[in-house]
C-alpha cells in the first residue's frame, strides 16, 4: 500500500483538463481507492487504476474539463473491474473444477471486520455508487455521471446497497 | 444520517485514505497515457481558410485487422482540423467512393467541401467536389478507382486537404506516424448510390447499446438491414428527414449493412454484394452480458407469479429485488445482470443468474394474472427455483 500527496494546480482550480501529470496527481489515486474497494486486491488494484488512466489519458483530447475528466476516469475504472472480476470468477470456478479444492479468497480485505465483509458482497456496481456518494460525497447527478448511469437508477443502486448492508449487518447480530 | 450510513463512511474512510498509487508505475503510466495521445496530436490548421490536411494512414488500428470483406478496399483515416476538431475520412475502392464525417467539425466548416488529395510523386491524385447536404452530415463523393486504390495502398503518399471554398490554401506537411485509433462509439454509415459506407470499420457499444447513425445522402431510401455473421437479418426504417440513430443491441461480432428502397432488399451474394458495408462490434470495456447459459441441460421451471402488482407500466419495478424474494434457490452471493448492455432498451424485463462468475438461469419478467411473473430458465442442478 502506498501513500501520496495528492496536490491541486491551477489548472484543476481552473475546471480544466490540464496535463496528463496533473490529470494523474489529482486523480489517480481516487482510482486506486476506488479499484482496491472493488477488487478487494492491492496490487490489482494498482494494476486496473493504471490501465484506466492509459485509457483517459488516450481520450483526454475530447473530454471537456476536469470534472468529466474525472468521472470518465471513475467509468472506465468500475468497468475495468467488472470485466476483470467475471473473468477471475471464471478462473476460480474452472480451477475449482479441476482441482476439486475450494475457490481461493480474495486477498487482503477478507478479514475486516463485519461491515466491510458485508460491503465486499455487494454487486460491483451498488459497491460503486456507494464509493461516489460516502467516500467521494459526489452529488447525486456527480455519481450518476460517473457510474454512467440516470440519477433514478444511482439512487435505487444507493438504497439497495444501504438495504443489503443493513440486513447483512442485523442478520449477523441475531447469529 | 442513519447509523448504516455514519459507519460506512466511516469504514470508507479509515480503510481507504490511506491508499495510493504506487509511485514506480507513476512514471510508466504518464508515459503510456501520453503515447496514446500524442498520436492524435494535431497536424495544423492555416488561418482562416480552415484547410486541414492529414497523412494517410490506413490501418484503422495499428496492428489488428479490418473485417476481412473488405480489408484491402477501404482505407480509413483521420484529417485532423486542429483545434476545429477532427473528420474521419473513408476511401472504398470498390465502391470508387471517398467519405468525410465532418460532425465533429465546428459546423461553419461543413457547409461544402472541396477534396484535394496529393502525393508527393503525383501531384494532383485527384480532386473531388461535393456538397454537404444536411450540415454537419457525412459526405461521399465518387473518386476515380485508380486514385482511390492510390490512397488505400500507398496510403503514406498523400495528403487530403478539405478546403471550404473559402480564402488559403494548405502548404504540404510532413507526414505523422501511423495513429492508432480507437473505435468511436457511434457508427456513422452513409446510404449512397453506390452502396452503403460505413465511416468505421470498428464500434464499441455505450451503456445504452451499439449507436448507429444511418444518413440517407440522396434522400432515395427508406430501408436499412443488417446481417450478423452468423444469420438472420435486423431491420431498420429510415425517417424520411434528417438521420437515423439507433441504439441496439447488436452482441459483439462481424455485422453487414445494406440500405434499399421499396423493399428491394439486395442479395447476399455478387454483385450486390458490394452494396454491403462489414463493421465490427468491440467490447472493450466487456460491457456486453449473454443470456446464454453456460450449460448443456436447460429446464423451463414453473412461471412463479409474485405478489407485485403491475402498478404503472411505465415503471417497472426492481427486478433484482424481486428475483431475490420469490425465486428459491437464489444466493446471496448470485450476480443479476441486464441480458445484452446495461442499460439496453430492449430485454429490460430480463435477468441472468451469474454464480462464481458461470451463468446459470435466465429469469424473465412478464405482466400476467394482474402481477408480475417470473418465468425461470435454469441450468440443471443450479438448484434454482426450488
Amino acid at each position: 500500500m502506498y501513500v501520496v500527496g495528492v496536490s491541486e494546480d491551477a489548472a484543476g482550480q481552473a475546471g480544466r483538463v490540464g496535463g496528463l501529470e496533473s490529470l494523474y496527481q489529482r486523480h489517480a489515486s481516487d482510482a486506486v481507492r476506488l479499484a482496491y474497494l472493488l477488487t478487494g486486491d492491492a496490487s490489482l488494484a494498482q494494476d486496473v487504476a493504471h490501465e484506466a488512466f492509459v485509457r483517459v489519458g488516450r481520450k483526454l483530447f475530447g473530454l471537456r474539463n476536469d470534472e468529466h475528466a474525472k468521472a470518465y476516469l471513475y467509468r472506465t475504472t468500475v468497468n475495468l473491474c467488472r470485466g476483470r472480476g467475471r473473468r477471475q470468477k471464471s478462473e476460480r470456478a474452472a480451477v475449482q473444477r479441476l482441482q476439486g479444492a475450494p475457490p481461493v479468497q480474495p486477498p487482503d480485505l477478507a478479514a475486516r471486520d463485519e461491515l466491510w465483509t458485508a460491503l465486499l458482497t455487494l454487486p460491483v456496481r451498488q459497491r460503486s455508487a456507494l464509493f461516489f456518494r460516502y467516500y467521494e460525497d459526489l452529488s447525486e447527478a456527480g455519481a450518476a455521471e460517473a457510474l454512467g448511469c440516470s440519477v433514478s437508477a444511482l439512487k435505487a443502486l444507493v438504497n439497495r446497497g444501504l438495504k443489503e448492508l443493513r440486513s447483512q449487518l442485523e442478520g449477523a447480530r441475531d447469529d | 444520517m442513519t447509523d448504516v450510513e455514519a459507519r460506512l463512511r466511516a469504514a470508507l474512510h479509515d480503510t481507504l485514505d490511506p491508499v495510493g498509487v504506487d509511485p514506480a508505475r507513476a512514471r510508466p503510466a504518464i508515459r503510456a497515457a501520453r503515447r496514446g495521445r500524442a498520436l492524435r496530436v494535431v497536424t495544423a490548421v492555416v488561418a482562416t481558410s480552415v484547410v486541414a490536411a492529414a497523412a494517410v494512414s490506413t490501418p484503422w488500428r495499428d496492428g489488428r485487422p479490418r473485417p476481412a470483406a473488405d480489408s484491402a478496399d477501404v482505407g480509413a483515416f483521420v484529417a485532423s482540423f486542429g483545434r476545429h476538431g477532427q473528420a474521419t475520412v473513408v476511401v472504398d475502392v470498390v465502391k470508387s467512393q471517398l467519405c468525410v464525417d465532418l460532425t465533429r467539425v465546428r459546423a461553419r466548416y461543413g457547409a461544402a467541401v472541396r477534396y484535394d488529395v496529393q502525393g508527393p510523386d503525383d501531384p494532383r491524385v485527384g480532386s473531388f467536389d461535393s456538397t454537404i447536404r444536411a450540415r454537419g452530415a457525412p459526405a461521399c463523393t465518387t473518386v476515380d478507382e485508380a486514385a482511390a486504390r492510390r490512397l488505400v495502398r500507398e496510403p503514406r503518399l498523400h495528403y487530403l486537404e478539405v478546403d471550404p471554398g473559402e480564402s488559403g490554401r494548405a502548404s504540404a506537411l510532413a507526414p505523422l506516424d501511423v495513429e492508432p485509433q480507437y473505435a468511436p462509439d457511434r457508427l456513422e454509415v452513409v446510404c449512397s448510390q453506390t452502396g452503403a459506407v460505413a465511416l468505421a470499420p470498428e464500434v464499441q457499444p455505450r451503456l445504452d447499446g451499439v449507436h448507429l447513425r444511418i444518413h440517407d445522402q440522396d434522400g432515395a431510401w427508406d430501408q436499412v438491414t443488417i446481417r450478423p455473421a452468423g444469420g438472420g437479418t435486423i431491420g431498420m426504417r429510415l425517417t424520411p428527414v434528417g438521420p437515423l440513430e439507433n441504439a441496439t443491441s447488436l452482441a459483439p461480432g462481424t455485422y453487414s449493412i445494406v440500405c434499399f428502397r421499396d423493399g428491394a432488399e439486395p442479395g447476399f451474394e455478387p454483385p450486390d454484394a458490394t452494396r454491403y458495408a462489414t463493421f465490427s462490434v468491440v467490447d472493450p470495456n466487456d460491457l456486453w452480458n449473454d443470456a446464454e447459459l453456460a450449460c448443456d441441460a436447460t429446464r423451463q421451471l414453473r412461471e412463479i407469479v409474485t405478489d407485485e402488482p403491475i402498478g404503472i407500466p411505465s415503471v417497472p419495478p426492481d427486478f433484482d429485488l424481486l428475483a431475490r424474494d420469490h425465486v428459491p434457490g437464489l444466493r446471496p452471493g448470485d450476480e443479476l445482470e441486464r441480458p445484452a448492455y446495461p442499460e439496453s432498451a430492449t430485454r429490460r424485463e430480463a435477468r441472468t443468474v451469474a454464480r462464481d462468475g458461470v451463468r446459470i438461469a435466465t429469469l424473465y419478467f412478464s405482466r400476467g394474472h394482474g402481477r408480475w411473473s417470473i418465468l425461470p430458465v435454469v441450468c440443471d442442478g443450479s438448484g434454482i427455483g426450488g
